[in-house]
C-alpha cells in the first residue's frame, strides 16, 4: 500500500523476510504496550477476550477478582469450559431466557450472573462474526441493592416498614376487579387514640417505638392475605379481600381494638392507647379506591367522635353530616385572601380610674353567605386544619398595626391558640408583626388559655419565655375554668390573670364567688401579676370587683366590641370621662 | 338486669345483600352506642333476631325495628328479663344461610319458614345461639 502511512507496530511480510520496526519505533511500541497493559489492569471492570474457539486470549486482574478465579484459570489458552468449572454461581433465570445471538453474527448481549456468595455480576459480551468475543464484567451488587432499597422506600413507610399509600391504592385497584366479579372487599381505616399525648410526654423516640409495636400487633391480628399499610404517622389501613363481609371486618376490627388496648411496654414504660376504626365495604360504600377510602375515613372520624376505642361502619348519612363542615372548611381556606376576616376591639379599663389600659382584639369572620360566623364555629375547624397559623399571623399583624393608632399607654391583647404554639412559628410571627407595625413589644399582650400549657408544657413554656424576653406581656385567659392549676403560676411569671366571666354573673349575690375572686386577686398580686375581670355588665358588679381589688375590668358595661375605627374614638371618650371623674 | 327479645319477620323481597349489609351496619353502629348486643339470621327470606341490653334501650330499639318497612309480619316471640347476655361481645352478629354449618339445620329438622310457624321460642333461640357459636372468629 504505497503512499499510505504504516503504523509503527504493524508488522509486514515482504516476500519471506520479516520486516521489523526501526529501534526507535520499537521503544515507542514498548512504551505504548506498557501503557495499555497498565490501563487494562486498572480498569474498574473485568475485561476478557476469547478467540473463535472459546480460548482465553487475555484477562485483566479485575476479571479474576470478580469471578474469584485461581491464577492458572486465567492464563491465555484456558478454555471457557475450564473457566466455568471454577465459577461459583450461575446465570440468572431472566438472563438465560433472553434471546441469543445467531451463530456467525456480530452483536452485543447483556448477561447477568448470581454468584454463590450473593454478589451479582453483569457481563456485556461483544461477539464478532468469527466467534471471538470481548466481555466486560461488572460487580453490580451494590447498585442492585441501592435500586431495591429505593424501590422499597418508594412503597413503604420508613418507620414501621409497612407498605404505604401507593401500595394501598394499587391493592385496592386490584381488589376492585374481584368486586366487579361479585366479590366483597372491606377497607378498615385506623387512627390511634391518645398517640399525641404519648409522643408529647415521652418524646419522639418512644412515639416511634410505639408505632413500630402497633405495626407488629396489626400484622399479628390480620390474616396473611390482608394488606396492612401505614398511611401517615398514627394512621393505618387494612384491606381485607376474599372474606365474608361485614362479619369478617367486624371480627378483625374487634381483635385489633382488643390488641391495641392492652398495655405497651416502651423501654420499661407502660403505655396505654386505643384505636378508632372505620370500615367501608365495597361495592356498597364505594365504586373505586378513592371513594371507598373516603368512606372508611369518614367512618373512622365518627368512631373517634363517638368515644374512641370503637368501630363504626360507614353510613351514607355520615357523608351528609360532614358536608357543612367541609363547605365551611373550603370557605375558610379562601377567607383570608378574600379579606373576610375582621377584628373587633373591646376596651380593658382600669377598675378604679376607668382609663383604657388595653384593648382586646376579637376575630370575626364575615362570611359572604352566612354573615358573621362566631369564632366558636370556626376556630376549632381552623385549628384542626392548621389554618389557624396563617389566620393567627394575620391577626397579630393587623392588631399591631391598628394599635399604632392608639395612645402609647394602651396595649393590644391578642388571643393565641395551642396550635400556634405547637407549630413553632409563633415567635417568628410575633417578631414579624412588631417589626412590620413598629409597635413596641411592651404594648403587645398575648392571651393564652391553659390548653396551651396542657398540650405541651415544655415547648409552650420555652416559647412563652422567649416571647416574654422580647418584652411582650403574657396573660393567662379564662382563669377559674378547666383545671386552673395554680402550678401554672409557679411555672411562668404571667403579667396578668384574666378571671373568667362565669365568676362575674353572681358576684353581687354570692359571697362564695366574692371569696374566690378575692383569693385569686390576692394570690396574683402577691406574685406580681395584675388581674382583669371579664364580663362586667352592671355597675354593681363593677363596684364589687373594684372593692375586691381587681386591677382592670372588661365587659359590656365599660365597652362593647367595636370596629377598628370606632375604638380610637372610644379610647378618647373614656379617657375624657375618666379625667372628669373626681 | 337485661331484657332479651327474640322476633321473627318476613323480609321484603327487595332486601338483597346490600339491604342486609345496610341493616347490619346501622345496627352495629347504634347498638355499640347504646350497649345493645345480639344476632341476626337471614334465612330463606326471614329475619330471626335476638336483641338484648338495658330494658329501656331494647324496647326503644324494637319499636323502631318493628316499624321498619323492610320487613313485615313481625312476630315478637319472646321477651325475658335475664341476668347475663347471650351475646357478650357482638353488637349484632350476622349469619346468612350460606355461612351456617349444615348440621345446625339438621339438628332442628329445618325447613324454610318453619322457625316462624312451627318452632317454639326456646328452640329458635337455641338455634340462633348455636349458629353464632359455630363460626367463632376466623383464624389468622
Amino acid at each position: 500500500m504505497p503512499g499510505r502511512r504504516r503504523h509503527p507496530w504493524q508488522l509486514s511480510m515482504k516476500k519471506d523476510r520479516l520486516e521489523l520496526p526501526a529501534p526507535s519505533d520499537l521503544e515507542r511500541l514498548k512504551a505504548e504496550n506498557a501503557l495499555l497493559r497498565d490501563a487494562f489492569g486498572r480498569l474498574p471492570q473485568g475485561l476478557c477476550a476469547f478467540d473463535g474457539q472459546d480460548r482465553l486470549l487475555l484477562a485483566n486482574a479485575r476479571y479474576r477478582e470478580i469471578w474469584s478465579l485461581p491464577e492458572y484459570a486465567v492464563r491465555p489458552g484456558t478454555t471457557l469450559a475450564e473457566i466455568m468449572e471454577h465459577t461459583l454461581g450461575c446465570e440468572t433465570e431472566h438472563s438465560r431466557s433472553q434471546p441469543r445471538l445467531e451463530p456467525g453474527s456480530e452483536g452485543t448481549r447483556k448477561r447477568e450472573w448470581t454468584l454463590d456468595d450473593g454478589r451479582v455480576v453483569e457481563v456485556v459480551v461483544s461477539r464478532r462474526a468469527d466467534g471471538s468475543c470481548i466481555a466486560l464484567c461488572e460487580d453490580v451488587t451494590e447498585l442492585r441493592d441501592a435500586h431495591l432499597r429505593i424501590a422499597f422506600l418508594a412503597r413503604h413507610d420508613l418507620l414501621t416498614q409497612l407498605p404505604n399509600r401507593a401500595v394501598l391504592h394499587e391493592e385496592l385497584d386490584r381488589a376492585f376487579m374481584h368486586v366487579a366479579r361479585g366479590g366483597e372487599l372491606a377497607l378498615l381505616c385506623l387512627n390511634l387514640d391518645r398517640f399525641k399525648p404519648v409522643n408529647d410526654s415521652f418524646g419522639h423516640a418512644v412515639g416511634d417505638e410505639l408505632l413500630r409495636q402497633v405495626a407488629a400487633r396489626l400484622r399479628a391480628c390480620a390474616r396473611s392475605s390482608d394488606l396492612v399499610v401505614c398511611l401517615a404517622g398514627d394512621e393505618f389501613a387494612i384491606v381485607q379481600a376474599g372474606a365474608q363481609q361485614p362479619t369478617s371486618a367486624t371480627v378483625l376490627a374487634g381483635r385489633i381494638i382488643d390488641s391495641l388496648s392492652s398495655v405497651f411496654d416502651l423501654d420499661g414504660q407502660p403505655v396505654h392507647i386505643s384505636t378508632s376504626v372505620g370500615v367501608a365495604v365495597a361495592p356498597f360504600d364505594g365504586a373505586d379506591a378513592m371513594s371507598l377510602l373516603r368512606s372508611a375515613d369518614l367512618a373512622m372520624y365518627r368512631a373517634k367522635s363517638d368515644g374512641r376505642g370503637t368501630l363504626r361502619f360507614f353510613e351514607p348519612k355520615m357523608d351528609a353530616d360532614m358536608r357543612p363542615r367541609r363547605n365551611l372548611e373550603a370557605d375558610l381556606r379562601l377567607a383570608l385572601e378574600r379579606g373576610e376576616f375582621e377584628l373587633a376591639y373591646q376596651p380593658q379599663v382600669n377598675a378604679a380610674s376607668h382609663i383604657v389600659c388595653g384593648v382586646e382584639a376579637l376575630l370575626r369572620w364575615r362570611h359572604p353567605q352566612l354573615g358573621v360566623v362566631s369564632p366558636l364555629d370556626f376556630i376549632g375547624l381552623a385549628e384542626d386544619t392548621r389554618l389557624i397559623i396563617p389566620i393567627g399571623r394575620w391577626v397579630l399583624e393587623q392588631a399591631c398595626r391598628d394599635a399604632m393608632m392608639w395612645p402609647a399607654s394602651v396595649r393590644v391583647a391578642i388571643n393565641v391558640s395551642a396550635v400556634q404554639f405547637r407549630h413553632g412559628s409563633l415567635l417568628r410571627d410575633v417578631l414579624g408583626a412588631l417589626q412590620l407595625s413598629g409597635l413596641p413589644a411592651s404594648r403587645l399582650e398575648l392571651e393564652i388559655t391553659e390548653s396551651v400549657i396542657l398540650a405541651d408544657a415544655q415547648q409552650a413554656l420555652s416559647t412563652l419565655r422567649e416571647v416574654h424576653s422580647l418584652g411582650v406581656q403574657v396573660a393567662l385567659d379564662d382563669f377559674g375554668t378547666g383545671y386552673s392549676s395554680v402550678s401554672y403560676l409557679r411555672d411562668f411569671p404571667f403579667d396578668r390573670i384574666k378571671i373568667d366571666r362565669s365568676f362575674v354573673r353572681d358576684v353581687d349575690t354570692s359571697s362564695v364567688t366574692q371569696a374566690i375572686i378575692r383569693a385569686v386577686v390576692e394570690l396574683s398580686h402577691s406574685l406580681g401579676m395584675s388581674t382583669t375581670v371579664e364580663g362586667i355588665e352592671t355597675p354593681q358588679q363593677l363596684q364589687i370587683v373594684q372593692q375586691l381589688g381587681c386591677t382592670e375590668v372588661q365587659g359590656y358595661l365599660v365597652g362593647r366590641p367595636c370596629t377598628a375605627a370606632e375604638i380610637v374614638e372610644v379610647i378618647r371618650k373614656l379617657s375624657l370621662t375618666a379625667a372628669e371623674e373626681p | 338486669m337485661f331484657d332479651r327479645l327474640l322476633y321473627i319477620s318476613r323480609a321484603q323481597p327487595t332486601v338483597d345483600a346490600r339491604g342486609v349489609y345496610d341493616i347490619i351496619r346501622v345496627a352495629h353502629n347504634r347498638n355499640s352506642e347504646y350497649n345493645l348486643t345480639g344476632a341476626l339470621l337471614f334465612l330463606d327470606g326471614y329475619f330471626v333476631q335476638v336483641l338484648e341490653g338495658e330494658p329501656f334501650r331494647v324496647q326503644e330499639r324494637f319499636a323502631i325495628i318493628a316499624a321498619d318497612p323492610r320487613h313485615e309480619d313481625v312476630q315478637l316471640r319472646q321477651t325475658s328479663r335475664v341476668n347475663t347476655r347471650m351475646f357478650t361481645d357482638q353488637w349484632m352478629a350476622l349469619r346468612l344461610k350460606s355461612s351456617i354449618d349444615s348440621r345446625r339445620f339438621e339438628e332442628i329438622d329445618y325447613l324454610p319458614g318453619l322457625p316462624a310457624t312451627h318452632f317454639d321460642a326456646a328452640t329458635v333461640l337455641g338455634f340462633v345461639q348455636a349458629c353464632c357459636v359455630d363460626l367463632g372468629l376466623p383464624s389468622t
